[in-house]
């Protein structure tokens, strides 16, 4: 009777509870740091499936994570929970300027009933590594199909690789946001960083309505990131998503190593909304250090209208 | 004593075959397990995968991505490439699909031996221009730009009650409604698409949505609004799609509406300035979709 008990437990699926373990294929050579990345992805990946299915919030004591991170996943798991669909994931170490990278982890998320989540359910989250092997963040990478719809444009190799580039810097930069990560920002945009925002102006005139209008304003980078550390000390969360984006080299021969990228963004905080256009002048003569020299916003529509797509800033307003 | 001696024989052929059973089920190889046994070995294989709601859509950026790949090797390692080479590699190109959740996950690989020795399609035996099944991207030749088409578009959440006098009102994307037309007669048979329209019920008899309509009635997320476009187009059915901004203002047209949810709430058709429920057969309103988003198409 108890061997017949053992072998139906064995025939049971072994898939009930199982820990997520993560497998780095390629691409780390050093065999103590390949395992004690593992470890610590295995060990993350799991803590997040069981808080999900306990419907409680993150552990960390356990994780050994860096206070940044802590802060970092709280967030994103404040803007939507989620967990990882695979209990097997193998993926390749990819070696970035400050440590090591493991990408295309599966997603699904989980928001909670009474905030709205604009994005698909499924995610592909990004890990990144100090060249210890600690986990240094985790973030989520762009949609699938908005880095589809720009890895087709691509014109010849080197552009390929320099639109695969341009995608991971526009994910950090998102996740820059989302995570209130100043330092980052601090690094990408260059010091004499031209910034310009619009905002719209209601009118009227002897109380008769007047359209709206758009009026420029430009700020410095240090103008820009004093306020902006203003707004991420005074709002819990920050959203930001992208749901359109535009790539265009720059059209002169001499300036190939300069892109626009031009992304729809919605803005969302703890007290503000909005929706416009991000345009970003990206510079990759050093690709392990791109930085931003333009970067504009603008609202979307003006006086109920879509903004015209000849108003929008592109690469062709900016003299290098 | 010789029931006994059965019984015995009967419960250890039982413990028998239970135990192979849990062996065989602890050896089967799930398509996720083939998925990763093959990323281990990334020396002898190239390989890239896509997950979404569709099969289809998902294997179609798989082997798009995998094109890519193949592509970046085959320079990397000073071998030609081109787009006949291309085309002599598709019979390589080895499929598995897995599931995630709901969610189709297309893994598409390649042994790199069969890159090294493939030989280019002679051009009489290339297939016709590729059609890009997925979003509209340009075709090689010139041509105007089609606009993308993303699976679905983000509806933009209510306005914070916070805000100062200078921020603009996010724009509800439905915009608000011409005054309503007269009431329509019979509903006229639509120019375009070729299905005529299902209109108000003879009395007496039940609404029946047509074939086409029930069609789209399967169609309940908004992310799979794109695929389904998508399919229709790669059928030849479908001659022009877009965002409801882009909408023609006179032409006949189906629309998918969905809220924030990302559920689709209605499925109309717009026969010149009317617009007709799919699901009831009754003259509609945009005006009741305030804070959704929709998708347009017409049909051949």
């Amino acid at each position: 009777m108890r061997k017949l008990f053992i072998c139906l437990l064995l025939a049971l699926p072994m898939t009930m509870w199982a820990d997520v373990t993560v497998t780095i294929s390629d691409g780390i050579d050093n065999e103590t740091l390949k395992s004690k990345m593992e470890a610590g992805m295995s060990a993350l990946l799991t803590e997040i499936n069981n808080a999900q299915a306990e419907g409680r919030a993150l552990n960390f004591a356990p994780l050994g994570l860096d206070p940044s991170v802590q802060i970092s996943l709280s967030m994103l798991w404040e803007n939507s929970p989620f967990l990882c669909t695979d209990e097997k994931i193998t993926e390749r170490g990819l070696t970035t300027p400050s440590g090591y990278q493991v990408r295309n982890i599966p997603l699904l998320m989980k928001p909670k009933a009474n905030r709205n989540f604009n994005e698909t359910e499924y995610q592909e989250a990004v890990i990144s590594f100090d060249k210890k092997g600690n986990i240094e963040s985790f973030y989520l990478s762009l949609s699938m199909n908005l880095y589809m719809s720009v890895i087709k444009e691509n014109k010849e190799i080197t552009d390929l690789r320099r639109r695969q580039l341009i995608l991971d810097y526009v994910e950090r930069f998102r996740t820059a946001y989302n995570t209130k990560d100043i330092d980052f920002l601090e690094q990408v945009f260059s010091d004499d960083a031209l910034i310009i925002t619009g905002k719209v102006i209601s009118q009227k005139k002897n109380d008769i309505k007047l359209p709206d209008k758009i009026v420029y304003t430009k700020q410095t980078k240090t103008e820009y990131l004093g306020r902006l550390r203003q707004v991420f000390k005074k709002n819990n969360y920050i959203k930001v998503t992208f749901d359109e984006i535009k790539v265009m080299r720059h059209p002169s021969k001499k300036f190939t190593d300069f892109y626009g990228v031009t992304l729809h963004q919605g803005y969302t905080s703890s007290s503000y909304h909005d929706d416009g256009y991000l345009f970003l002048l990206w510079d990759f003569r050093d690709e392990e250090h791109p930085i931003i020299h333009v970067r504009t916003w603008q609202p979307d529509a003006i006086n109920g209208e879509r903004l015209p797509e000849d108003e929008v800033f592109s690469i062709y307003d900016f003299e290098i | 004593m010789r029931n006994e001696r059965n019984n015995t024989m009967q419960k250890r052929l039982l413990v028998i075959v239970l135990c192979v059973m849990a062996m065989l089920n602890g050896f089967a190889q799930s398509p996720a397990d083939q998925i990763n046994a093959i990323k281990q070995q990334s020396d002898a294989y190239l390989f890239a995968e896509y997950t979404s709601t569709t099969e289809d859509y998902s294997a179609d950026n798989a082997k798009f991505l995998l094109e890519t790949e193949i592509q970046n090797w085959l320079t990397a390692n000073g071998l030609p490439y081109s787009d006949e080479i291309r085309q002599a590699v598709q019979p390589k190109m080895q499929k598995i699909h897995a599931m995630r959740g709901e969610l189709h996950r297309i893994f598409y690989y390649v042994n790199k031996s069969d890159l090294r020795n493939v030989q280019p399609v002679a051009k009489a035996e290339q297939e016709g221009p590729r059609i890009d099944a997925m979003i509209g991207m340009p075709a090689p030749a010139p041509q105007p730009a089609e606009e993308p088409l993303y699976p679905f578009e983000d509806p933009k959440p209510a306005p914070s009650p916070v805000s100062t006098p200078t921020q603009e009102e996010p724009v509800a994307e439905v915009p608000a409604a011409e005054p309503e037309p007269a009431p329509a007669p019979a509903p006229q048979p639509a120019k375009n698409p070729s299905e005529s329209v299902s209109g108000e019920s003879e009395e007496g008899l039940p609404y029946v949505p047509s074939k086409f309509a029930q069609q789209m009635m399967t169609v309940t997320e908004a992310n799979a609004v794109g695929p389904f476009i998508l399919s229709l187009k790669n059928g030849g059915k479908v001659t022009a799609y877009g965002k409801y901004n882009t909408m023609p203002a006179d032409d006949d047209c189906y629309l998918f509406v969905y809220n924030r949810e990302l559920k689709v709430v209605a499925y109309l058709n717009k026969v010149g300035h009317n617009l007709y429920n799919l699901q009831t057969g009754k003259l509609d309103s945009i005006d009741n979709y305030k804070g959704c988003g929709a998708w347009w198409f017409q049909l051949n």
